[in-house]
C-alpha cells in the first residue's frame, strides 16, 4: 500500500466554552454524512481535579475505488476540561470549559488491498502506471480530498464560533 | 504437490482502545458488557479473568469472547479485554443518594473477526480450497466487504459506545 500525505498539520486551537459531546457528535454526523467509514483508533478520558484530559485518535476513511482510499487523521487533544452551565436565550445550557487543539492530517492510499504488491512485476507495473498513466485521477483524488478536510475544517470552526457569544 | 491452503480464512480487526482513568461502576460495566453479548445472541465465554492485590489497589484483567453463527457459511466473533489497574472502592453521592462505585485505570481493547467458512466444508479437498480462494479473493470479496463485514463492524462500534456510557465518558455517541 502507498500512503501520499495530502494535508500535514492543520492545526485548529480553541480556548473557552464548547459542548464535548457536540463536537464529537458534529464529527461522527459529518463522517457519516460524507460517505466515510467510522475508525476511533483510541479513546482517551483522565478525570483530573484540574478537569479531565481527553484525547482521541479518529481515523475516517472512504474507499474511492477498489484501488484508492481516503483516509484523515484527526488527533484530537481537551486539556482542562470542566462543566460549565451557561444561559443561552434565558435557557440554562450545559456546556463544558476547556482548552482543545485538533490536528488536521489527510492521506490517499493507493492499492490498500495490496493485490499489485505480491509479486516484483505487478509492483514493477503499478509504479509505472502510478506514476505516468494514473496520475491524472490520483490528482483528482487529491484534490477531493482536500476539500473533504477544508469542510470538515469549517464545519468545526463554524461549530466553536457558536459559542463565542 | 503442495497443499493449498486458504489466502483469506477471515477478516479480523483491531477496532478500537479506550483508555479511562476516574470514577466508575465496576458491577455496572461488567453486567453491561455481559448483556450486550446476550442481547444479540452471541454466546459469551469469560476466558480471562484475573485478579492481583497490589499495595495501590486491585489489578484486573477480564477477557470476554463472542460467537455467533450469523449464517451457515459465516461467524461473528467479537473479543474485548480489559485491564484495570489500581482498582479501589470509594463512595459518592449522587442526588442526596450514596453509592458504591471504584475508581481505578483502564484499557478496553476492542477486536472483531468475521470467519469465512467456519464449518471448514472448504478444506475437505485441494480442489475445494482453490475454489474458495477464487470465490472470496476474487468474485465475492466487496460483497463480503459491504456485507456481513461493515454490519459486523458497526455492531462492534455499538459494544464500543455502550462501554463509553457505562464509563460515563463525555464522547458516548455514534451516528451509525
Amino acid at each position: 500500500m502507498e500512503k501520499r500525505l495530502v494535508i500535514k498539520g492543520m492545526l485548529l486551537k480553541y480556548e473557552g466554552l464548547f459542548g464535548v459531546l457536540d463536537l464529537y457528535k458534529l464529527i461522527d454526523d459529518w463522517t457519516k454524512e460524507n460517505g466515510y467509514d467510522k475508525f476511533e483508533k483510541e479513546s482517551t478520558e483522565y478525570v483530573k481535579p484540574e478537569g479531565k484530559y481527553i484525547e482521541m485518535r479518529l481515523e475516517p476513511y472512504k474507499k474511492v475505488s477498489d484501488y484508492v482510499q481516503n483516509r484523515i487523521v484527526l488527533l484530537i487533544f481537551m486539556k482542562d476540561v470542566k462543566e460549565a452551565d451557561v444561559e443561552i436565550d434565558r435557557k440554562k445550557h450545559k456546556l463544558n470549559k476547556g482548552n482543545l487543539a485538533i490536528n488536521f492530517d489527510a492521506y490517499l492510499e493507493t492499492d490498500y488491498e495490496h493485490r499489485w504488491e505480491q509479486k516484483p512485476t505487478l509492483f514493477f507495473i503499478r509504479t509505472l502506471v502510478d506514476k505516468y498513466i494514473y496520475k491524472i485521477y490520483t490528482q483528482k483524488f487529491e484534490s477531493n480530498l482536500k476539500n473533504d478536510v477544508n469542510s470538515l475544517h469549517t464545519a468545526i470552526k463554524s461549530f466553536l464560533n457558536l459559542y463565542r457569544y | 504437490m503442495a497443499v493449498p491452503t486458504k489466502r483469506v480464512p477471515s477478516v479480523k480487526e483491531r477496532l478500537a482502545e479506550i483508555k479511562y482513568s476516574g470514577v466508575f461502576d465496576y458491577d455496572s460495566l461488567y453486567k453491561g458488557v455481559y448483556s450486550w453479548f446476550k442481547g444479540r445472541f452471541y454466546d459469551v465465554h469469560e476466558t480471562a479473568y484475573k485478579h492481583k492485590t497490589t499495595p495501590r489497589g486491585a489489578e484486573v484483567e477480564i477477557s470476554f469472547k463472542g460467537e455467533r453463527k450469523q449464517s451457515e457459511w459465516i461467524m461473528y466473533k467479537v473479543n474485548v479485554d480489559f485491564h484495570i489497574w489500581d482498582m479501589a472502592d470509594v463512595e459518592a453521592t449522587n442526588d442526596g443518594k450514596k453509592q458504591k462505585l471504584n475508581k481505578a485505570r483502564m484499557t478496553v481493547v476492542i477486536t472483531m473477526e468475521a470467519v469465512f467458512d467456519y464449518e471448514k466444508r472448504f478444506e475437505q479437498k485441494p480442489f475445494y480450497i482453490k475454489l474458495y480462494n477464487l470465490l472470496v479473493d476474487k468474485i465475492l470479496w466487496m460483497k463480503l466487504m459491504l456485507g456481513p463485514v461493515d454490519t459486523l463492524y458497526y455492531e462492534a462500534y455499538t459494544l464500543h459506545t455502550e462501554i463509553k456510557k457505562l464509563l460515563n465518558m463525555e464522547t458516548a455517541y455514534s451516528a451509525f
